[in-house]
């Protein structure tokens, strides 16, 4: 396993500015380095510039939803490995089939998380990186 | 149809035996005193005791005056009586027999006699005699010859007799197959039982008949017609009991009775009852018939010779019996038929109404071999999958269900789930088909259809449309799962806020600020419950509601001094007009405060800073109007229909914020109309928007 030598850059997608506040305090307190967007085009505007390593994907944003940027990602050549993570407080059954159909690391429900477990969840996500598991 | 008839009772030997019979008989008399030089011969036939003359010679004429002669009587009686040839030389002398007679034999010049009599079967039927003009010792050989007449006599009339025989009975065959075909081709019961009355009457010839049929519940004989006594009243209806006697035994025992002596009376069941003294069955002399379909006794025929008191001829029960099994067939068809013809009337019945059942029902239903051949559809079925059942081609499920499916693949997919079904139609399925080029959802089950013999010969398919209820399922499904977002993003704010600030060190300026945004989750929080709860309620009319005269204008300026905070922060300027009058409107001041401080917040939140806010509140026409004018980021024109309902939420007011319900202009609509009013916006996108409601004034 290789220790990366630059900080992961995570990009957080996420409309509401409390969540989006807290969330990015949290991944900066794990040494990650991280860019916020605050709707679904600057998502998906964000990720094709700075080719982030991990995407933290709300499903419910204005401009263009977290399914519809996940579509344009996975469309893209370019980026159609990044890993994606579905954080959203809504859990339709359709949703949660058509981004696991797309291909997503997994889909977690906010409130039912701590930010230490979120940010846990990142850590070993990292982590378990090296042994192909990506 | 004539027929000729025998009306009398068989035994006769019936001198309308033909003319042939008489013919040969008057050559035999003729020939025989010719051959024994008699100047008279005469043939007398047996009827009952009495000599009838059959044939007589010419010259017989004078002698044979007297046409019935008892037994005994005479010369000739006496050879019947003896049934041996007699033989008299001398009529003037011979004194041993009938003085009168030969005195008047040899009046006429007559004086000696032979007779001998006729044998059938050994049988004395007649004779045949002689007369002589003189005196004569007859031989043996002149009886044998006579004799030799005799037997010829005999034969001949016997031939006739056989032949007469033959005759009536061709005849009463003849007529009963008329009768039969007659009973047949009647057109009415009536009919019927007039034709066997009469044709019994022309072939068998009883003076009365009347037919007894049982009734429905076979306890009782009703009548059906009678003939022979026209100035009496119909035979009545007897009771099955053995009271009814004879004719009980008749119908029970399903046997013929024939009363023809008095030894036959005494035997019988005794007639009791009330009827015993009608004339119809005060008789003793009868016959009656069961009249026999099957194993069953439909009547009884009863029939006497009353009115002439002729006895009955056993022999003449026989074309009688024949009668009456026709009738009895006759009568058991036009039964059958009449059942027949109600069954068809009532399958009939019963197919109309199940087809209107089908037809009329709300659901589709179609009938499918197994084949995948529509065999029937009713009018639901073909408004559903909008088919026409005549055409040809509509007559494949496949290809009915085929211009209903955009995309193949579900097209596929449904194809395979009914061929499956086809393949096993005793498994029995249902399903959703969303049939994407209408629209519309049906929901189908299909069961498999068995013939009478329960074998499974296709499918029964049923469509519903359910379009109605899967949108409104799949609303409610996106309503819970949109609460759930909007109720999740704040609990999850205060949860991490509160999870920062418990990690920051003690003291931490950080502290405050995360508590802060905590709180104001809750707050946001608590306003989308509240607001959910009421539009819930107002939808349900669960609201309780106090309508008084309300100042609108005061309530107006209470809102306004609440959120002028909020409007020095974002630098708008703020007029209003109007707010001195005191228009009033009957309505709830909590709701109606709901409805001016959603459109105020509205105003203020969705212009950017430095904007122009203008309110305006008039009265006219006894209606109260209120209007917020603002310089704002605007609606667009595809925006602007949906703007009142539920949960909806522009895509420009989304960016600017993202933290609305969707519910606020919902709930304004539902307010207002719940008091008799209207709200409406115009507006421009980029260029501001004007939010206007009217009240009704209050009186």
């Amino acid at each position: 396993m290789t220790a990366p030598a630059r900080a992961r850059r995570i990009l957080l997608a996420e409309d509401d500015r409390f969540l989006r506040r807290a969330c990015e305090a949290a991944i900066r307190q794990r040494g990650f380095a991280i860019t916020v967007a605050p709707d679904g085009e600057a998502a998906l505007e964000a990720a094709r510039r700075e080719r982030p390593d991990l995407v933290l994907l709300d499903m419910l944003m204005p401009r263009l939803s977290g399914l519809e940027v996940l579509r344009a990602l996975r469309a893209d050549p370019a980026m159609a490995d990044v890993p994606v993570l579905i954080l959203s407080n809504s859990s339709r059954e359709q949703d949660v089939a058509e981004v696991t159909r797309l291909g997503i690391i997994g889909y977690w429900v906010k409130s039912n998380l701590s930010l230490r477990e979120l940010g846990d969840r990142v850590v070993s996500f990292f982590e378990g990186e090296g042994d192909g598991r990506g | 149809m004539p027929l000729a008839t025998i009306r009398e009772p068989k035994g006769r030997h019936s001198r309308a035996a033909g003319r042939e019979t008489d013919q040969m008989l008057t050559m035999i008399v003729n020939e025989a005193a010719k051959l024994l030089s008699a100047e008279a011969a005469a043939i007398r036939l047996l009827e009952g005791d009495e000599l009838v003359i059959a044939a007589r010679s010419e010259l017989a004429g004078p002698l044979t005056t007297k046409p019935r002669l008892k037994v005994g009587e005479s010369l000739t009686g006496r050879v019947i009586a003896s049934g041996a040839p007699l033989a008299v030389e001398d009529l003037l002398t011979e004194g041993r027999y009938d003085t009168a007679h030969q005195r008047a034999a040899a009046e006429l010049g007559f004086r000696s006699f032979l007779g001998v009599p006729l044998r059938t079967n050994d049988h004395p039927v007649g004779t045949l005699a002689l007369y002589a003009k003189k005196q004569r010792r007859f031989s043996a050989e002149e009886v044998a010859v006579l004799s030799a007449f005799a037997d010829q006599a005999a034969l001949a009339i016997e031939k006739g007799r056989l032949l007469v025989e033959a005759e009536e009975g061709r005849q009463v065959l003849e007529g009963l197959a008329a009768v039969g075909l007659e009973m047949q081709t009647a057109a009415t019961r009536d009919a019927r039982l007039a034709a066997f009355i009469a044709g019994a009457h022309e072939i068998v010839g009883f003076d009365r008949m009347y037919v007894l049929l049982a009734g429905a519940d076979g306890s009782t004989l009703e009548p059906a017609c009678a003939h022979g006594q026209n100035g009496l009243l119909p035979p009545p209806t007897l009771s099955l009991t053995p009271e009814a006697g004879v004719f009980y035994d008749a119908f029970h025992g399903r046997q013929s009775i024939m009363v023809l002596s008095d030894g036959d009376l005494e035997k019988i069941r005794p007639f009791v009852g009330p009827h015993r003294d009608n004339g119809w069955f005060r008789t003793r002399r009868f016959v009656i018939l069961p009249l026999l379909v099957g194993d069953r006794t439909i009547g009884v025929v009863m029939a006497d010779n009353k009115l002439t008191r002729r006895p009955i001829d056993p022999a003449s029960v026989e074309p009688f019996t024949l009668l009456c099994q026709q009738l009895a067939a006759v009568l058991e068809h036009e039964r059958a038929e009449r059942e027949r013809v109600a069954l068809l009337r009532l399958a009939e019945a019963q197919r109309t109404r199940l087809t209107q059942i089908f037809e009329s029902t709300s659901d589709g239903i179609m009938l499918v071999n197994l084949q995948g051949g529509i065999e029937s559809a009713n009018q639901r079925a073909r408004e559903l999958l909008d088919f026409d059942s005549s055409a040809t081609a509509d007559r494949d499920l496949m290809a009915v269900l085929a211009p209903h499916f955009h995309v193949a693949a579900e097209y596929d997919r449904a194809v395979a789930r009914f061929a499956a079904l086809l393949r096993d139609p005793e498994r029995a399925d249902g399903g959703d088909l969303s049939l994407t080029a209408t629209g519309r959802v049906l929901h189908w089950t299909g069961r498999a259809t068995t013939d009478t013999a329960t074998r499974t010969i296709g499918l029964t398919l049923t469509f519903q449309d359910v379009t109605e209820e899967r949108a409104v399922s799949q609303m409610k499904s996106d309503f819970v799962s949109f609460v759930t977002h909007q109720l999740r993003t704040p609990l999850a704010g205060i949860k991490w806020m509160l999870e920062l600030a418990a990690e920051e060190p003690a003291g931490s300026a950080e502290i405050a600020s995360y508590i802060g945004d905590a709180r104001e989750s809750a707050e946001r929080l608590i306003r989308l419950v509240n607001d959910l709860l009421d539009v819930s309620r107002l939808e349900s009319g669960k609201l309780a509601i106090d309508a008084q005269p309300t100042d609108v204008a005061a309530l107006t300026s209470d809102v306004l001094a609440e959120v002028a905070s909020l409007v020095r922060e974002k630098a708008h300027r703020l007029s209003a007009r109007g707010l001195d009058e005191a228009p009033v409107a009957i309505v709830d001041a909590q709701l109606l405060r709901e409805v001016v401080m959603n459109l105020v917040s509205n105003a203020i939140k969705y212009t950017p800073e430095g904007g122009d806010l203008e309110i305006d509140v008039t009265s006219a026409n006894g209606e109260l109007r209120w209007a917020i004018k603002d310089s704002g980021i605007g609606i667009p024109k595809e925006a602007q229909r949906r703007l009142f309902e539920k949960f909806f939420r522009a895509d420009n007011a989304v960016t600017v914020e993202t933290e609305g319900t969707g519910l606020g202009l919902y709930l304004v609509r539902l307010i207002v109309e719940k008091f008799g009013g209207r709200v409406w916006c115009e507006s421009e996108a980029a260029r501001g928007s004007r939010f206007t409601f009217v009240l009704p004034l209050a009186p």
